[in-house]
């Protein structure tokens, strides 16, 4: 009983939460501001870690499929299909999305419980401030916008790297791989990726903000708080993962 | 004026303000006096609106703090400057961006007024040339000066501070109580200051107000404080060693 009442505690403010940041900013160019600010370390400051991750699964799928699925029977074509739809459809968004949880949703939960044990939070309440709209609404439209970009730029990073791979290994030659990247894909793979994309951009800005504006205590809750921001935006991922894929496919 | 009425305040089962009411007039600097944990920062909380308490009312020139729509509660909030225990200085910005923070947010001033004006309340901190300064490369006091100087640059009408001296050599914070002193009657802001400083008592306290156990114990000036026959005050200004020799308990 206890577990659910706090269950629905927290929906409820977080739902509040939500709520506070639909307000006019007392000045718009000061949210502005913040906006950029978390735009260039979400976005370029990501690049690296996304596109080495990702060109290393790109390079793995296409070895794996081609270990697991050609024989004489399968033409080696199959290989690019299987690379480019499952680096959309499911490689791309998620695995970018948990690591992503990891560097993103930690920092915004830290960097917000900080703010508020050194009552930098209160401060920002006593002048007036819309606080919920000032922290965390430019947080979360930056990590709505940086995130399917960076979720974008794995997919390609992915397919291409897995295209570079086989055809340098001799595993499945350039052509080929893209007439079977070519013949089984659809435009609504891509939209499948996007909404995967920003189901999990509003999951990690949303909830890892949530764990860091109502820290309470000192700098071990700081701690704790941006730990549970990465597992339940993980857990939330792959939940809503699986629901997407239920929904749409 | 702020006038304060029948405010009670619980945590869960545990009340910890008993219906205090006290006014504080324009002009003066008011001590909120007494033992740690004995509800002066709850007390200061919920004057400023960061707690809503349980039972009572704050008024700010008569107008209620929490009775009143969320508009005029921002109005009231952009009214009061306040200095934090912690400074609650933003980590991230220089001296000069913490200090112009509220201008930025509330005021249309061009940039030049804005430099201007930060300079004049640096230069009343004595804190002149500190503006790229961040938080991180000054003293304890210097971030005390500076949060004071954030606190009152846009000319605030209430003037609250929690704990101003604390962690603060003798000399430095006798440095802040002058400032404050001189602040308010240059300003002329209705000062409200929590302290267990005795020299702040002596100095500066003009009107005191004595928290026992959560209640309005004692009431008066610095004039009448010694003469009291209060036992528990008696007992609370006896343990600092400056009054010992005029208290005997």
């Amino acid at each position: 009983m206890n577990v659910v009442v706090r269950g629905l505690f927290h929906v409820g403010r977080f739902t509040m939460m939500l709520g506070k940041l639909f307000v006019r900013p007392e000045r718009f160019r000061m949210y502005w501001r913040e906006f950029v600010r978390h735009l260039d370390w979400m976005g370029p400051g990501s690049v690296l870690l996304v596109g080495t991750i990702s060109v290393f699964v790109g390079a793995v799928t296409t070895i794996q499929s081609a270990y697991q699925l050609v024989t004489e029977l399968i033409p080696v074509s199959v290989i690019g299909s299987i690379v480019s739809d499952s680096t959309l459809l499911e490689l791309a968004p998620t695995i970018t999305c948990l690591v992503l949880a990891g560097r993103i949703g930690s920092r915004l939960a830290s960097e917000l419980g900080s703010m508020r044990v050194s009552e930098q939070i209160d401060a920002l309440h006593v002048m007036g401030i819309h606080v919920e709209a000032y922290l965390i609404g430019p947080r979360l439209l930056a990590a709505l916008i940086t995130i399917p970009l960076l979720v974008l730029l794995s997919a390609f990073l992915g397919i291409v790297s897995g295209m570079m791979l086989g055809h340098i290994t001799g595993i499945v030659p350039m052509h080929e791989f893209l007439e079977g990247a070519r013949e089984t894909f659809r435009p609504f793979n891509l939209t499948i990726c996007m909404t995967k994309a920003f189901t999990f951009a509003f999951i990690i800005g949303s909830i890892s903000a949530y764990q860091g504006f109502y820290v309470e205590g000192g700098a071990q809750e700081v701690g704790r708080a941006s730990t549970r921001a990465v597992v339940l935006s993980s857990l939330f991922i792959l939940l809503s993962d699986y629901l997407v894929a239920e929904l749409l496919l | 004026m702020i006038r304060v009425e029948g405010l009670s305040h619980w945590f869960g089962d545990r009340q910890v303000l008993f219906d205090i009411s006290v006014s504080f007039e324009p002009g003066k600097i008011h001590l909120i006096i007494g033992s740690s944990g004995h509800g002066k920062t709850v007390f200061m909380k919920c004057m400023v609106g960061l707690i809503q308490p349980v039972r009572g009312e704050v008024y700010y020139d008569e107008v209620p703090l929490f009775r009143s729509e969320p508009s005029v509660q921002k109005e009231i909030r952009r009214k009061i400057g306040m200095l934090f225990q912690g400074t609650a200085l933003f980590d991230s910005l220089t001296v000069e961006e913490n200090v112009r923070f509220p201008l930025d947010m509330f005021t249309r001033m061009s940039e030049r007024e804005k430099k201007e004006r930060v300079a004049y309340v640096l230069e009343k901190v004595r804190l002149p040339g500190t503006q790229h300064l961040y938080p991180s490369e000054l003293s304890g006091g210097m971030r005390k000066r500076v949060a004071l100087a954030r606190a009152i640059v846009h000319n605030p009408r209430y003037l609250f501070c929690d704990e101003p001296n604390s962690g603060l050599d003798p000399l430095t914070a006798s440095a802040i109580d002058e400032l404050i002193w001189e602040l308010t009657r240059e300003f002329q802001t209705t000062t409200i200051i929590n302290t267990h400083d005795m020299n702040s008592v002596l100095s500066i306290g003009e009107h005191i107000v004595f928290l026992y156990r959560g209640r309005k114990w004692w009431e008066g000036t610095k004039e009448n404080i010694l003469e009291t026959d209060n036992a528990e005050l008696r007992a609370f200004l006896a343990s600092s060693v400056i009054l010992r020799k005029h208290i005997q308990v």
